[in-house]
């Protein structure tokens, strides 16, 4: 089996989300970057695609969604999973027609988001 | 807040004895009675001069008596000289006898002067006896004569003197008879003028007054409307030139009461709209809480992570206290959440009323912990699920618990209950609280009702909206100073779609 490391983008506008996030999937073996502004993500994105991508709804510039619409445009391999403390059913209704893989509303135990985000690997294993 | 017009008008009524256009009669209060009664003065004005008229005809009907036995007198008189006349020309008896009997109809005619023209009996009675007695013995003593002596030439010219002087004296009674009786009409004239002048005089004064009174506590109201428009009044205000009528003080009173229901209503529809306002802000709050709840349980949980092979039980104790804590906050701003969104949605889902009730509990076991508030919820093993929306059916179940820990002031005991009976899911909601009263018990479910001073008395009326929404319907029990028990009645079947 191809033992690559899997590529995790984390999107948040609080730096303290990703601070954590990057502590625990580090030490789980994933290759983690953290970004506080889509832009940025978008470009490391764009140089080498991710995996997974986790993202908060709520940013300044670019919010979640349209962070969705275009990881899923560009690479269609790549599972999104959005993660907002900003919930209601019209906008999960709205992530899940945009093709998102799990909608996560916060707070939420990490527990949920490794399960989701291993789900997310399943799933994009199998779509090759 | 402006000043009660209840203390200005009691000072005012004291003063209602001594002010100008209202005077010290024993006048009726109102308008009506003043009305009532210048009518009916007006009318026994009229009367009387209507009697007054009547009276002057009658006697007016004695005159016209008097002068046509006058006319007839005179005429007799005449008749008597024309033979008179004859006889002292032509020198026939027959003309005498004529005479003496035309001194007879005279003597008759004076009769009749005398009854129709009382008060001047005796000097007819004079005129009677004496001039005409006198005319007659010349007049028979004339006849009894031979011709040609001496002494009947001294008679005829005696005679006609006589004559003369019969109607000089006739002509004079009836010249001053006539002049009594223009007298007499002349001051029936002036009654009559007289009375329609008073009649005038009072109908203006009386139109004057009633003017006044009626238009001087409009005259208020109107300048008080524009200044309370203006926002520079909160009432009418009552002094003494409303108090001059009981029909402008009752229609200020009622204006003022109108005013103060409207100022009322305003006030709980401001209210009303604060509360709005401060649902949507708890819900910009609650989000924002839960950002940093979540980087603290985030953390902790990292930090669990990296002590999780460390010996330190006591560490990783506070750790998990720290994750349970956040935890709880979480739950908290859920159910904020839960129950601050707008309502105006009517998703229609299951609906485990068990389990509302359980979240009504929490979100409020803080209110019930200060209100010195002890509960117990009999819940029932089986979940009771109905079809409805949650958050309004939460928002019911809340604002009776609210309703329940606010009347128990003083603490006490909240009995909830969720049961199924005949076919009908019951939430019951119960208190040892003050109780509402029986006046008050038929109107509670009324919107802007309230006797909580910082209430918008809508609470109970949406609530009651929601429930007849979902088909069912509120009772409620009450004894003053015992409590009281609302009981939620939902169907358990879902209704027909009509």
């Amino acid at each position: 089996m191809n033992k690559e490391i899997c590529r995790l983008l984390v999107v948040d506008d609080e730096a303290i989300v990703g601070k954590r996030l990057s502590q625990v999937f580090s030490k789980m073996g994933f290759e983690i970057e953290t970004y506080t502004e889509p832009a940025g993500a978008m470009k490391a994105m764009a140089e080498k695609p991710f995996d997974v991508v986790v993202t908060d709804l709520k940013m300044d510039g670019m919010d979640g969604m349209e962070v969705l619409k275009r990881v899923r445009a560009t690479n269609p391999r790549t599972q999104v999973i959005i993660i907002t403390g900003y919930a209601s059913p019209e906008t999960a209704e709205l992530a899940q027609q945009q093709g998102v893989f799990e909608f996560l509303v916060k707070p939420f135990r990490l527990d949920e988001l490794k399960q989701a985000i291993f789900r997310a690997l399943e799933q994009q294993k199998q779509g090759i | 807040m402006s000043e009660k017009p209840e203390r200005e008008s009691l000072s005012n009524l004291e003063q209602y004895y001594s002010n100008d256009g209202c005077p010290c009669l024993p006048l009726p209060r109102s308008i009506r009675g003043k009305l009532i009664l210048s009518l009916l003065l007006i009318s026994g004005l009229g009367i009387l001069a209507t009697l007054t008229t009547i009276y002057a005809m009658w006697r007016i009907e004695d005159k016209v008596r008097v002068i046509e036995s006058f006319f007839e007198l005179n005429q007799n008189v005449l008749e008597m000289r024309r033979y008179e006349k004859n006889y002292l020309l032509y020198n026939n008896r027959e003309d005498l006898m004529s005479a003496l009997d035309y001194i007879d109809q005279v003597r008759a005619s004076i009769v009749t002067v005398k009854t129709s023209f009382p008060g001047s009996e005796e000097e007819l009675q004079l005129f009677y006896d004496k001039e005409l007695g006198t005319y007659e013995s010349i007049t028979r003593q004339l006849m009894a004569e031979e011709p040609l002596s001496r002494n009947k030439k001294v008679l005829k010219e005696t005679l006609r003197t006589h004559g003369q002087d019969i109607t000089k004296q006739v002509f004079d009674m009836d010249a001053r008879a006539r002049v009594r009786v223009e007298q007499q009409v002349v001051t029936y004239q002036k009654i009559g003028v007289l009375i329609l002048f008073w009649a005038v005089l009072l109908g203006g004064v009386l139109i004057f007054f009633l003017v006044r009174w009626i238009m001087r506590p409009l005259k208020v109201i109107r300048e008080a409307a524009a200044q309370i428009v203006q926002g520079k009044m909160d009432f009418i205000p009552t002094d003494e030139a409303t108090h001059c009528s009981e029909e402008g003080l009752e229609l200020i009173n009622s204006l003022n009461m109108m005013l103060k229901a409207l100022n009322n209503k305003q006030e709980q529809l401001v209210q009303s709209e604060k509360m709005a306002a401060v649902g949507k802000v708890s819900a910009g709050i609650a989000h924002e809480i839960n950002n940093p709840l979540n980087n603290i349980s985030l953390t902790a949980e990292v930090l669990l992570d990296e002590f999780s092979d460390e010996g330190n039980s006591e560490r990783l104790e506070m750790i998990h206290d720290i994750l349970t804590q956040s935890e709880r906050a979480r739950g908290v701003v859920h159910h904020l959440l839960t129950f601050s969104r707008s309502n105006k949605s009517n998703i229609r889902n299951k609906v485990d009323l068990v389990q509302l009730m359980d979240d009504s509990l929490t979100l409020l076991k803080n209110q019930l912990r200060i209100g010195g508030v002890n509960y117990d919820y009999d819940r029932p093993k089986y979940p009771v699920e109905i079809v409805g929306n949650a958050p309004q059916l939460q928002q019911v179940v809340v604002n009776m618990m609210l309703n329940a820990v606010q009347a128990m002031s003083a603490g006490g005991h909240l009995q909830l209950r969720v049961k199924i009976e005949k076919g009908e899911a019951i939430m019951t909601v119960c208190d040892t609280g003050d109780g509402i009263s029986p006046e008050v018990l038929p109107h509670i479910f009324e919107p802007f009702l309230t006797t909580k001073s910082d209430g918008t008395g809508l609470g109970l009326s949406l609530s009651y909206g929601i429930v007849k929404d979902h088909q069912g319907k509120i009772t409620v029990d009450s004894e003053v100073g015992h409590g009281t028990t609302f009981n939620i009645i939902l169907p358990l079947e879902p209704a027909r779609e009509d």
